[in-house]
């Protein structure tokens, strides 16, 4: 290039450098003289609030379209820091009315907003939530006394089934300091509304939504006056469809809550759970865990001491899902995954059979539930009556590992792969090397080796091993559908605030079960005969039931206090739709705690009407 | 270190002028940090004593020299932009940072200096092939593929710092005004299917320059507030540490991109324009240096110097004051931030490297 050129191409390009920077003069002269007096005046009577308007987070549906977990409006007490002329009188005021202290926690709050250079003193701090109407009436009639108090409209969760699928569900609460921290990179902020179990917190991100904000003209007291246009709307977040039946869910908790008030007297407890499936897909169209808490109270920053104490009782433990949480022996539950073993390496035909005479000799003497035993058995017969010998027969000649092949072929004792917080427990499938790893937790000095009589013990569900709620409702799914092991979810569809599908869930296959057609027919019919057979041990239970059922009663032995009582089955017996798996703790007896609840269940599921106690005989002492 | 000769050659004015933004940036800062004065101070100064070690070693350096590692420079610089896109931390949802022991990085902002050095390198040598919008394209190669890392981050102001960039140095190079307005012009057509491409709050922030309204609780909030605290300024401002805009925290990022608007509050109009002047004499000294450069690669070097602090101010007081939309660009040697600051001790040691070797020294 020329110099000439070069020479002129540089004046260009300073008297591009000139224009810009007198344009910049010239915009700051504009602004601060000519328009100065108007900006000064905006300045020292800055008036302009920015109040967030939360967005309403996603709806919970179940697979119908029923609600589940909606939101509401509800009003919501803030403190403007700068609109509180003396921040110590106000606040002082503000607890006497609402009867407890608040000065701390504001204090607490502005301190961690300064902590992160997120405070803004004309922002609101947020009080109390929901409060009620006595109170709200207190405050309007001091509003003088109280500038820098607003009462604004918000959305807050609300769970029309209070405490009845609250495990599932979850509940929402102000983000902590160390979620804050672990969660640094997704947006959250203090004093954000989070999930902070169930699926609230698993799927928080998409239910959350996007806040929106309104820019307010407030008076001297901090009270607004204009509110300016244009607000920025929130975005409302996406709702879930749940694989849930409202009504099942309704009906498993109720179940429960009916066979434990009914078994009180003999066995007091109040826990148990329950899981139904859709043995064709593997979706969970209830699951609950008792005792229970109402997730509402969450929703208010103050938690009354008694519920909060009762939420937390060490005994109980009511927060606790047990359907996923709880591990608990699966006692003669187990009993189809020996069947299946036995059956399919062909160690037994269906027609076998042994001579049950209420005592099995071989390692050492082992009883029959029964005194003096079953007499001739064959599977099917052994199921259906539930005999021990048969069973200790059958494990002696699998042997402890071919047994647990099978066991963990059907999921036990292994994460299904749920979704959901807390997370679910693996559960434990006992082996001999488990054993020797373990010893400590059996209370053993040093690592003893596995001993023949524990085979026994383990064929019939009685050993170390023990399982969750959801595997055991998972095995009976698998077996009722002919041996598909699905991957159980809760959660079908995300819908956007538009209303459309955003992403769908499916059926997942986990596994294939090699399974014969014989076998399948025999363990089946066992099953049957159990629900609806002349001696099945939950006979007494289903026989007058329209649809036909097939199931096993379990009670397994607890060191720690009463039985277990467990009932697994799936329904209708001869095209399986649903399986369920009912657990009732310390509930004594399978039959008499747990099978109540399956029925309640398969009533409700094939529309048919619950008549309350009704053809319920007492409890009989059988496994 | 230093030939005495080649210090008298010094632009003295130039480091005049950048120690004083340093200087007045201090206080400002300490004035935006309302809860801990000197939280941000004391880091700042020590990357003030960073940036004046990089500016002596950038000035030791003979610039002739650079010419060599071009490639290198250029290829150091992809895998920086990569690596930040693939291990970087997240801030504010976009990804721009790089930890390196204990230091954070942002290698946006060296990239910008090595986009100078490299495409100067570059046209120097081809400047005279270009002849043809086609001969343009390895050019465009050369700025596009860091502009793209750059707008993945996502960084859309530093990507346009990439685009001026680009435009101003194929100006000075000698391109011809009708394949320049080409380039303009199909960089005017693009705008539209790369505004496609925004994250959402950058489509935001555009749309809120034009109305402030449409998004009256973030970015366009800003401004509003921005402005009234500049405009409250006045002829002779509220006084250092007098500022109830900034203060009382109705301003954003006050001590970053926003610190000019707690200048135009605290110290008023005539000291404001008067850090201007500051700018434009560092500008305008710098045109000159581009002038007086021994090679095409001197003036090169310069003019991307000149380009990039004249970017940075006009963006960065533009959106301050409302007349350019919010894209989150530091101002040069007064916002808080040290990537910002190296980097723009780093520029002016290559344009007083420039001027300093502008003679041919006779031994």
């Amino acid at each position: 290039m020329t110099p000439k050129k070069l020479e002129q191409r540089l004046f260009f390009l300073s008297a591009v450098a000139v224009f810009i920077f007198a344009v910049l003069i010239g915009r700051l002269a504009y602004l601060q003289l000519v328009e100065g007096e108007k900006y000064e005046k905006l300045a020292t009577e800055n008036r302009i609030r920015l109040l967030p308007l939360e967005a309403p987070r996603g709806d919970f549906l179940d697979r119908n379209g029923k609600p589940l977990v909606t939101s509401r409006l509800a009003p919501v007490i803030s403190v403007v820091p700068m609109d509180m002329k003396n921040p110590d009188e106000v606040l002082s005021r503000l607890s006497g009315l609402l009867g407890y202290d608040v000065k701390q926690s504001v204090e607490e709050t502005i301190a961690r907003l300064k902590e992160r250079k997120e405070y803004r003193s004309y922002m609101p701090i947020r009080i109390a939530t929901d409060a009620d109407i006595a109170t709200l009436t207190k405050i309007a009639e001091h509003q003088l006394e109280l500038p820098g108090v607003i009462i604004e409209e918000q959305p807050i969760r609300d769970y029309p089934l209070k405490d009845i699928g609250a495990h599932v569900f979850g509940y929402v609460r102000e983000i902590s300091k160390e979620e804050l921290e672990a969660w640094r990179n997704k947006g959250y902020k203090i004093g954000d509304i989070v999930g902070k179990t169930g699926l609230e917190r698993v799927y928080d991100e998409v239910l959350r939504g996007e806040p929106g904000g309104q820019q307010v003209e407030v008076d001297a007291g901090g009270r607004p006056v204009k509110y300016i246009p244009n607000p920025k709307v929130p975005v409302a977040g996406s709702s879930l469809k749940l694989t849930l039946d409202r009504d099942l869910e309704i009906a498993a908790a109720e179940g429960l809550r009916e066979s434990m008030a009914r078994i009180k007297d003999s066995f007091p407890t109040k826990a148990g759970a329950a899981v139904v499936l859709d043995v064709r897909s593997g979706a969970i169209l209830a699951m609950v865990s008792e005792p229970s808490f109402d997730p509402n109270v969450f929703t208010r920053e103050k938690i009354p001491y008694d519920v909060w104490k009762a939420m937390n009782d060490p005994k109980w433990q009511p927060q606790l899902n047990r359907a996923i949480q709880g591990e608990y022996p699966p006692g003669s539950t187990f009993k189809m995954v020996v069947a299946a073993a036995g059956l399919e390496t062909g160690t037994i035909r269906p027609e076998d059979t042994i001579v049950d005479r209420g005592v099995y000799w071989r390692i050492e003497p082992k009883k029959c539930w029964k005194p003096g035993g079953h007499g001739v058995v064959n599977v099917i017969r052994a199921l259906e009556v539930s005999c021990n010998v048969f069973f200790y027969d059958l494990g002696y000649r699998l042997g402890i590992d071919t047994i647990n092949r099978y066991a963990k072929a059907f999921g036990l004792g292994q994460p299904t792969g749920l979704e959901l917080y807390p997370q679910e427990k693996a559960g434990i499938l006992a082996t001999p090397e488990w054993k020797l790893a373990n010893y400590k937790l059996l209370g053993l000095r040093r690592p003893e080796p596995w001993q023949a009589g524990e085979t026994l013990s383990a064929a019939i569900g009685q050993g170390f091993s023990a399982f969750t709620p959801l595997q055991m409702a998972n095995y009976v799914a698998t077996l009722a559908n002919g041996g598909t092991r699905y991957r159980p979810y809760l959660v079908s569809q995300i819908i956007g605030p538009d209303g459309k599908v955003k992403k769908s869930f499916g059926p997942q296959v986990v596994e294939k079960i090699d399974l014969k057609p014989s076998t399948l027919a025999a363990i089946k019919e066992g099953m049957h005969l159990v629900a609806q057979g002349p001696e099945g041990t939950a006979a007494s239970y289903f026989r007058d039931f329209p649809i036909p059922v097939a199931g096993k009663t379990g009670t397994a032995q607890n060191p720690h206090g009463a039985d277990h009582g467990w009932f697994v089955g799936f329904a209708p017996y001869d095209k399986p739709e649903i399986a369920v798996a009912v657990l009732v703790e310390q509930g004594g007896h399978g039959g008499s705690a747990a099978a109540p609840v399956a029925r309640r269940i398969f009533e409700t599921y094939f529309g048919i009407a619950h008549q309350a106690g009704k053809n319920l005989p007492p409890a009989p002492s059988v496994d | 270190m230093f030939d005495r000769r080649l210090l008298k050659n010094l632009d003295y004015v130039i480091m005049g002028a950048v120690a004083a933004l340093t200087t007045i940036s201090l206080f400002v800062i300490m004035s935006a940090s309302p809860e801990d004065p000197f939280y941000f101070v004391k880091r700042q100064l020590l990357w003030i004593a960073v940036g004046l070690v990089a500016f002596i070693i950038t000035l030791s350096i003979d610039y002739h020299d650079l010419s060599r590692y071009t490639r290198h420079l250029y290829y150091l610089n992809l895998a920086l932009l990569v690596a930040t896109l693939l291990l970087g931390s997240e801030a504010k949802g976009a990804q721009r940072w790089l930890q390196i022991g204990p230091v954070a990085l942002q290698p946006s902002e060296f990239a910008k200096i090595i986009i100078i050095v490299t495409l100067a390198q570059l046209l120097s040598e081809k400047a005279p092939e270009l002849r043809t919008l086609r001969d343009l394209v390895p050019v465009f190669i050369h700025v596009g593929v860091p502009m793209l890392l750059i707008l993945k981050q996502p960084d859309l102001g530093t990507s346009l710092v990439f685009a001026a960039l680009l435009f101003v140095m194929l100006f000075v190079a000698g391109v011809r005004w009708q394949h320049l307005a080409a380039v303009a012009l199909s960089g005017v057509a693009a705008a539209p299917v790369l505004f496609h491409f925004l994250k959402d709050y950058q489509k935001k922030r555009l749309l809120a320059f034009i109305d402030p309204n449409i998004d009256p609780t973030g970015a366009g909030y800003h401004v509003i507030q921005s402005m009234i605290a500049i405009g409250s300024g006045r002829l002779w401002g509220k006084g250092l540490f007098g500022g109830t805009q900034n203060r009382l925290g109705f301003l954003p990022e006050q001590h970053t991109d926003f610190i000019f608007s707690v200048i135009g509050e605290e110290l008023g109009f005539l000291r404001a324009a008067g850090i201007l002047i500051l700018y434009f004499i560092i500008i305008y000294r710098g045109i000159r240096v581009a002038a007086k450069a021994r090679d095409d690669f001197g003036t090169l070097l310069a003019t991307g110097v000149v380009t990039m602090l004249t970017f940075h101010v006009l963006v960065n007081v533009g959106m301050t004051t409302g007349i350019m939309p919010v894209t989150g660009i530091p101002l040069p040697f007064m916002s808080y931030g040290g990537s910002s600051y190296l980097t723009n001790m780093i520029a002016v040691g290559l344009l007083l490297n420039v001027h300093m070797r502008r003679q041919k020294i006779l031994f």
